[in-house]
């Protein structure tokens, strides 16, 4: 056997040198394309994006609060957006007739509007992409003796029958029921809807239409949602939601009960139906039940559909999860994706919309997908999941698909400080895993809750409701002292301000204690807002440090290794 | 990674070019002021020198012209021109360049030494003439403009010659847009029915008296990026009073229609005339050499974007202020001095209504809020300090024109009671009718209780009394029906401004009597559904919820249903009127636009589509027309200076001949904030109502803005936060100016000496305990820390302001060398990369151990790629010798 006996010394070397040459070479090549590379990314600015300009939109009041915050927030950056509300319906049909560069809507286009008839299509090219969560609330105007009533909760059956216009005194007896036998005044209810083309309406109109669609049927005479709500009997219609509002609010108001977006109601300090849902509790729309009643949402995954990222909410009507809100929605927007200049429809309209005006949509919507998301719960919204953002930077892609000098780069969705963010899984939501469970007086048969904690007007001076607030039951998360559950029915009417939400009781999962006396309504479900420490790595010596010395070591050990064992085996193996 | 740190730092920032803003601020000296003799001369038959026809010597003011914002309004004004003729109502419009005699045309171009392609106009028949090319109309006279180049004319026109010619425009990036139709206009440009950028252009009227004045909304890069006016990219103010065209020799003329003819219409009189304009002395010639050469450029500046966040920096983690949006100003212009600085966080104002956001604040679900008041605390809650960071307050801007085509009212007086009188929907005009009779109409009969007041507020003998002038039966056109102005432009949410307003009402002894139901002098009453209402309130209420008498049914062909829309969306007709909005920014806006909010009744309309369903439609009612303009809204101080309006000088004290009426200005809201009290440590500091009204000096729109923060129970990192905001902004942000973190107008600065000084010293107090959490108001005296200095090194440097405004400058300079962090530590020195970051990009963090930690690993790599092999040779070698 031949050994492998070294070639002579300097032949050795040379090939030595060659081969240490050789690989020098193109190590050196290697390292210095890995250098360049790393300076390249480092230092290079920025490539220049077109300029911004200004964009208008039209479209949902329901989304109006949260988004006029947004164009405010991003007009520091130099971004002006004018977005003027008006309904979905208008928003769509300015969007399709090429008057606006984007939509706000609350339902897609629906083919056909089933009242008016008329086209709800866009031969417009365009694209889906959800900015928001929320509930409808349905908010209500009932004094005894000059107070409002509030923490009235009702089934999704009483609402449906309400706005059907077969309920029609507050003092009807399903109402008591619901209410665990609270008195109601004799009043006359009186339904307000939308006189405009509503996505509000529309998300309501489709969750009667499919959780109590006998009801709806039999009113509406046909199956399916409807913008435009039929107003017969008592129903009233106003414009917009800031109308619904103002006449509900009035000295004509008493007696009233609206369909609105969450935050209105919350701004004007009115109370919202606590909804029951199908787990027998009745809830408000609070970010943390939005989220779980939206982790029950179908969304349409189909990437070449039209309708891709549209909701379909039929299981979140239906779920039996005890803190679920039924009532729970995305919001759209909707962007135009034909390159500038295309033809479409038949009447030579072509799409306008330029590079800046990309540039200005992408780079708003980049702001309101990410850092909006946060200042979703004090407005009265709830925060998209980090899957939907994603989606979302996704739909915004198709921007740059048709015109490449819009810039995109740098949008890491996971560093969006989003509160539903859980670390490893973007399809879940940190609220809907952290949502406190309902308090035990908001269930069917026990209760109501009625915050003895102040409050405002509250309750009735009337018969104890029911068996107050009992010991909550074992699992939930502790039972903080506080008013427990609101106590025998008596009121505390006295004390100033604090209303809506249930206190007492509820524990505040992330910090343990007790949530205080809230707002009215959810905007306050008592969690602290926990701030997440801007936790910068680099920096820190200690790890770079570290990371280095690791980094050498993988370099320089195995080669060590390598010697050893390649002279323990010519030891072994050699004379 | 090291070459990167030098390439950032060799991208300096072009420092924000904080000229001193020449602003003339609350009434002081315009910035700009020419005076030009324009003149149409035509060439004289016999060879002499020009014969001048007509001259006028005009003097243009421009109010501002420095350091400008994008949207921003300066007032231009000229005295001396030709009064114009056939006056339309709408000046921006195009008609308003094509029929008007000599107006006066005013544009925004590019360049401190514009020509005519780089001027902006929103519409392409702007920049449009006809040539008449056989002259066979009489429009084409322009072509005869003695003062056409060689050749250029022919070029304009072509041949064979086209029957229309626009001015192209030349766009910031140098491309040209031909701007012969719709489609070749730049993307700013309306395209006929929508439109990104509302006109500012105008070819505004002079009246009779030879004056004029127009508010001109500037626009900067960030509204018009193809006229890209911004702190780098100069442009002017064209003002251009028409004269018409200055003729060629006679030989060249056309026998038909003369073309030295003089304007047909009558000075002063308004569109449509008889026989309509002469085309020569239009506004449409604007880009002709003739009415060119009589430009009067005025040169302007930008400040720099407040754009220097970048939207995509998500690094840091925002700690939002939520609240009152009598700071919104403020905080655009502060925020961008926190994102760019190391030793500072991500600022975020947000607007919301002061008790929700406390609500927000007391359940731990926000830092910090923004309000005047303080909120209802209840016992379960934190202890909150309020620390003053801002003095402002509300304003009613208005937008009023004289009767008889004689410009712009600037100055309005009203006192608490006309406030009253049109928030209570209490003048009769459109619900009270009364026939000849003098006997109830049908609607009369729904609102008998104000039948016999005056009509709105033009016909009110109060408001006539003070504002002469304005109407009256002397003044055609401006009392009845058709004019009238019932109410004020007003926010329909819970806001500190409107509990403000509503104890200044409550404070004023005539104002409370006329709501408690006493007649004014006039026998004015007030509506019976708003008498004895409680003030003050958070939120006004609506009240009066009677509805007007039904329309007439419509049946619908389609459905054969028959609808009432009065019945179907019975909208109050005081909802209706009143109208208010959600927040005070849409009301400057609709003031702005002279858009009142008030809706029409709901209208019936058909059905398009067969076997649609009819619909009652309900709209806004239609935007005033510019020339008789009358509209009140409410708003905060600071967007009415932003955009230029002009707000009413409300009364401060007295009554009748004696009474004093007081605008809003330094003085005036220094001589109400020496009246602000608090009722205890840690409290905030308020102006009350009552203690004012015996203050002539004092602005009664005075109102303070506090931080309210939790004493307890806020993460420490955030506290320091909130803390720091407090301290930076009682210090570089009280500095006036336009820069990044100075004060706008509309705010009185607050200072550690002078009539502020107890504002200062409460909010470093409160400061210091926010950032302590320990539950409570610490000790009362505590060392005020060092603020922070206003730059770092490198750029941006902070300019010194013009000449401050009568409260002086802070006694107690900083001292600190160099910036300081939260907790009083000199910061760490920003090195020059991160001082110097190009602008859009975040500082970047620095640490040397990092930096020299991947340099490090990558030559341990090389040791290890060269020294293997080496040390295999020298062992092989070993083995082999």
């Amino acid at each position: 056997m031949t050994p492998r006996t070294p070639a002579p010394t300097q032949s050795l070397s040379r090939s030595w040198w060659q081969a240490l040459r050789s690989r020098a070479v193109s190590a050196c090549l290697v390292l210095a394309t890995c250098v360049l590379a790393v300076i390249g990314a480092a230092a290079s600015p920025a490539q220049a994006q077109p300029p911004y300009v200004r964009i208008a939109g039209t479209g949902s009041s329901w989304s109006q609060t949260i988004f006029s915050q947004w164009t405010r927030d991003v007009a520091a950056n130099g971004l002006e957006v004018v977005y003027t509300g008006g309904g979905s319906s208008k928003g769509r049909a300015d969007f399709k007739n090429n008057v606006t560069t984007f939509a706000i809507s609350e339902i897609p286009f629906q083919g056909k509007d089933p009242v008016t008839k008329e086209e709800d299509r866009s031969d417009r090219p365009y694209a889906y992409l959800p900015i928001v969560a929320g509930g409808t609330a349905v908010t209500y105007h009932v004094e005894i003796s000059g107070k409002l009533m509030r923490e009235v909760r009702l089934s999704g059956e009483t609402v449906t029958k309400i706005f059907t216009n077969k309920i029609t005194n507050w003092n009807d007896p399903q109402i008591a029921a619901d209410n665990n036998g609270r008195q109601f005044p004799n009043l006359a209810i009186t339904p307000i809807v939308r006189s405009d083309g509503s996505g509000t309406i529309a998300q309501f109109t489709a969750w009667m239409d499919k959780a109590y669609p006998a009801l709806w049927h039999d009113f509406y005479g046909r199956s399916g949602l409807t913008s435009q709500y039929p107003v017969k009997g008592r129903t009233l219609a106003q414009p917009g939601s800031d109308g619904v509002m103002n006449y509900i609010t009035s000295s004509a108001g008493n007696g009233t009960v609206g369909v609105v977006e969450y935050a209105y109601a919350q701004t004007a300090d009115y109370p919202v139906v606590k909804i029951r849902n199908a787990a027998g509790y009745y809830l408000e729309p609070t970010k943390f039940n939005v989220a779980v009643a939206l982790t029950k949402a179908r969304i349409n995954t189909d990437k070449s559909s039209n309708l891709y990222l549209t909701q379909v909410l039929d299981d979140v009507y239906t779920d039996t999860d005890p803190r679920t809100y039924p009532l729970s929605s995305y919001s759209y927007m909707i962007i135009p994706t034909a390159a500038t200049g295309t033809a479409f429809g038949t009447s030579g309209q072509t799409e306008k919309v330029t590079s800046s005006a990309r540039q200005t949509l992408a780079d708003l919507m980049f702001y309101s997908l990410c850092e909006g998301q946060s200042k979703a719960g004090p407005y009265g919204y709830s925060p998209l999941p980090l899957n939907l953002v994603q989606a979302g930077f996704e739909q915004l892609a198709k921007l740059k698909a048709v015109d490449d000098s819009v810039d995109l780069a740098d949008r890491d969705v996971t560093k969006c400080n989003n509160p539903t963010f859980v670390p490893g899984d973007l399809s879940k939501n940190h609220l809907a895993e952290v949502a406190p469970q309902p308090q035990a007086c908001d269930k069917d048969g026990a209760g109501p809750c009625l915050t003895a904690a102040a409050g405002g007007p509250a309750a009735p001076a009337g018969p104890a409701a029911a068996p107050g607030g009992p010991a909550p039951a074992a699992g939930e998360p502790g039972a903080g002292g506080a008013a427990g559950g609101g106590a025998a029915g008596g009121d505390a009417a006295a004390g100033g301000g604090a209303d809506g939400a249930a206190s007492g009781g509820q524990i505040d999962p992330e910090t343990g204690e007790v949530i205080g006396a809230s707002a009215g309504g959810g905007a306050a479900s008592g969690a602290v807002s926990t701030q997440l420490p801007a936790r910068s790595v680099a920096g820190t010596p200690v790890f770079a440090g570290l990371a280095a010395l690791e980094l050498a070591a993988i370099i320089l050990v195995p080669g060590l290794f390598a010697l050893r064992a390649r002279r323990a085996a010519n030891a072994g193996g050699g004379s | 990674m090291w070459l990167a740190v030098v390439a950032l730092t060799a991208v300096i920032v072009g420092a924000p070019a904080l000229a001193g803003a020449a602003v003339a601020a609350d009434g002081g000296e315009p910035a700009f002021t020419a005076t030009k003799t324009v003149v149409r001369d035509h060439v004289d038959p016999a060879g002499g020198d020009p014969v001048v026809q007509d001259s006028s010597t005009v003097t243009v003011t421009v109010d501002q012209t420095q350091g400008l914002q994008g949207m921003q309004g300066v007032r231009v004004s000229w005295s001396g021109a030709r009064p114009t003729a056939n006056i339309t109502g709408n000046i921006t419009e195009a008609n308003a360049f094509q029929v008007q005699e000599y107006p006066v045309v005013i544009l925004q171009c590019r360049g401190t030494e514009p020509t005519p392609t780089t001027c902006w106009t929103t519409i392409y028949n702007k920049r449009q003439l006809t040539t008449d090319p056989n002259d066979y109309e009489g429009v084409g006279l322009w072509k005869y403009d003695r003062h056409w180049q060689d050749g250029e004319l022919a070029a304009l026109i072509g041949t064979p010659p086209a029957d229309q010619v626009y001015l192209p425009f030349v766009d910031a990036a140098g491309k040209t847009w031909s701007m012969d139709g719709l489609e070749h206009q730049p993307p700013e440009a309306t395209n006929g029915y929508d439109q990104p950028v509302p006109d500012q252009e105008a070819a505004a009227p002079t009246s009779p008296d030879g004056k004029g004045t127009y508010l001109f909304s500037v626009r900067s890069s960030a509204q018009n990026a193809s006229l890209g006016c911004s702190d780098t990219v100069a442009c002017s103010l064209v003002v251009i009073p028409i004269m018409g065209t200055s003729c060629a020799s006679e030989g060249a003329l056309p026998k038909r229609y003369p073309c030295t003819a003089e304007g047909k219409q009558e000075p002063g009189s308004t569109y449509p005339q008889a026989g309509g304009p002469n085309a020569t002395v239009t506004g449409m010639s604007w880009w002709t050499p003739s009415n060119w050469g009589n430009r009067v450029v005025v040169p302007l500046t930008f400040s720099p974007s407040a754009s220097l966040c970048n939207v995509l920096d998500t690094a840091q983690e925002p700690v939002p202020f939520y609240g009152s949006e009598l700071v919104g100003q403020a905080t655009l212009q502060w925020a961008p001095a926190y994102c760019r600085r190391a030793d500072r966080f991500k600022f975020r104002g947000n607007t919301m209504a002061e008790t929700v956001a406390f609500r927000n604040l007391v359940a731990g679900e926000i830092p910090a809020a923004l309000l005047t008041y303080p909120g209802a605390a209840h016992s379960d809650d934190p202890p909150v300090g309020y620390a003053p960071v801002a003095v402002s307050g509300f304003a009613v801007a208005f937008v009023w024109d004289r009767p008889g085509s004689r410009g712009q009212e600037m100055h309005l007086r009203l006192t608490p009671r006309l406030i009253a009188k049109l928030l209570t929907g209490s003048y009769s005009a459109a619900t009270a009718r009364v026939d000849d009779a003098g006997g109830l109409t049908e609607s009369g009969k729904i609102w008998p209780d104000v039948a016999h007041n005056p009509a709105s507020l033009n016909d009110d003998p109060e408001f006539i009394a003070l504002n002469p002038g304005l109407s009256g039966p002397e003044y055609p056109g401006t009392t009845g029906l058709q004019s009238a102005l019932t109410s004020m432009i007003s926010v329909s949410v819970p806001s500190d401004v409107m509990r403000a307003l509503t104890s200044y009402l409550a404070a004023d002894p005539e104002a409370a009597a006329f709501l408690a139901g006493e007649p004014d002098p006039w026998k004015m009453t007030v509506n019976s559904t708003y008498k004895g209402i409680a003030l003050p309130l958070d939120a006004w209420p609506l009240q009066d919820v009677r509805q007007e008498p039904p329309g007439p049914d419509y049946t619908d062909p389609n459905s054969g249903i028959v609808h009432n829309c009065t019945r179907e969306v019975p909208i109050p007709f005081y909802n209706r009127v009143l109208a208010p909005v959600s927040s005070l920014a849409a009301i400057a806006d609709a003031v702005l636009a002279a858009a009142p909010t008030s809706l029409d009744r709901p209208a019936f309309v058909q059905a398009t589509v067969d076997g649609g369903t009819s619909l009652c439609v309900t709209k806004r009612i239609p935007k005033q027309i510019y020339g008789s303009r009358k509209l009140l809204g409410l708003v905060t101080l600071a967007d009415a200076r932003r955009f230029g309006l002009p707000t009413a000088s409300l009364r401060s004290s007295g009554t009748g001949e004696s009474a004093t009426f007081v605008d809003a200005d330094q003085t005036s809201m220094a001589a109400a904030v020496v009246t602000a009290k608090r009722t205890e440590v840690g409290e905030p500091y308020l102006i009350d109502a009552a203690a004012l009204h015996g203050v002539p000096a004092a602005y009664p729109g005075t109102m303070t803005v506090s931080v309210a923060a939790p004493l307890t129970g806020l993460p420490p990192e955030t506290a320091g936060h909130v803390a720091q905001f407090v301290r930076v902004a009682t210090t570089e942000g009280q500095v006036p100016g336009p820069g990044v973190g100075q004060l706008p107008n509309g705010y009185l600065p607050i200072t550690a000496a002078g009539p502020t000084a107890p504002l200062y010293k409460a909010a470093q107090e409160v400061a210091a305990s926010i950032e302590a959490q320990s539950g409570a108001m610490g000790s009362v005296s505590p060392t005020t820390p060092p603020p922070s200095a206003p730059a770092p090194a490198a750029p941006p440097p902070v300019t010194s302001p013009p000449a401050p405004p009568t409260a002086p400058v802070p006694a107690t300079v900083p001292s600190a060398a160099g910036p300081v962090t939260v907790d009083g530590l000199p910061a760490p020195k920003p090195t020059s990369a991160a001082a110097a970051t190009a602008p859009g990009k975040t500082p970047q963090q620095q640490s040397t151990v990092a930096a020299a930690a991947v340099p490090a690993v990558l030559a341990a790599g090389v040791v290890g790629l060269v020294g293997a092999p080496l040390v295999r040779s020298f062992s092989t070698r070993r083995r082999g010798a």
